[in-house]
């Protein structure tokens, strides 16, 4: 029995496109806050320093754990992206599994 | 053996471990490490409430013993994660409370005392790993 890549082609893009959706809002909301929180601590750092309430190394500690805890946000949202992506695929996989199978005659997906 | 037999049983081998498959690109939720930063989120706040009691702060050898529990705590989360498969996002953000810690620790300890406008900024920066963790370890749940 010959696929229907149009059907197929449908089937997939219907499993990915809410996956996509929800996982972007869920990524932006987070980027979002965790950003201005970020960019808040920097100012605030400026401010601190500029007005002599902390010395140049105190404001080279800060600094230091404001990379840490830039690094910590961009991999949360990297990792969010991963889960999307293996959500996205398995729910791809997951729609046409039937139709794939049916097809071949044997359990490929 | 013949060549067509052969084939068939790499055939059947290869449908077999492909069958039902889907696709794993991060580590599984995991409720220790959830527990374990939560409670470790715990002990740093109580740190930072009893650094900021007083402007400067308390000196570093009175808390000296709650760095130690805490960087005691992080060691054994970094060990346990770090034998996890496909976990390099949460060992990196592990990493990153580590290092931001240290930082932190070190400062206190050769200035003896810190004052209140570097406890705060401070505070707020190891709050935003610890919940980097946590919206990353939750969101695999959904995985």
């Amino acid at each position: 029995m010959a696929l229907d890549l149009t059907a197929l082609g449908d089937a997939i893009f219907n499993a990915v496109k809410p996956v996509l959706a929800d996982e972007w809002n869920d990524v932006q909301s987070y980027a979002k806050t965790e950003a201005t929180k970020l960019a808040a601590t920097l100012a605030q750092i400026e401010q601190l320093s500029a007005s002599g309430q902390i010395s140049q190394e105190e404001a080279a500690a800060l600094f230091d754990m404001q990379k840490h805890a830039t690094r910590a946000v961009l991999l949360t949202i990297e990792g969010i992206g991963v889960i999307t992506a293996q959500q996205a695929i398995n729910a791809a996989i997951g729609a046409v599994r039937g139709v794939v199978n049916k097809a071949l005659g044997f359990a490929l997906l | 053996m013949h060549a067509v037999s052969r084939i068939a049983l790499v055939l059947t081998l290869w449908t077999g471990s492909v069958s039902c498959s889907t696709v794993k690109f991060i580590s599984d939720y995991d409720e220790p490490t959830d527990r374990g930063v939560t409670a470790l989120q715990q002990k740093t706040s109580a740190l930072f409430d009893k650094l900021q009691t007083s402007d400067p702060t308390p000196a570093y050898d009175t808390v000296s013993e709650q760095y130690d529990t805490i960087r005691h705590d992080l060691a054994s989360l970094i060990l346990r994660n770090s034998a996890r498969e496909l976990n390099d996002k949460t060992n990196g953000q592990l990493e990153s409370l580590k290092q931001a810690l240290v930082t932190f620790e070190s400062l206190h300890k050769q200035n003896r005392t810190l004052h209140l406008a570097v406890v705060a900024p401070a505070r707020d920066q190891i709050d935003i790993i610890v919940r980097a963790i946590l919206t990353l370890e939750l969101k695999k749940k959904s995985a």
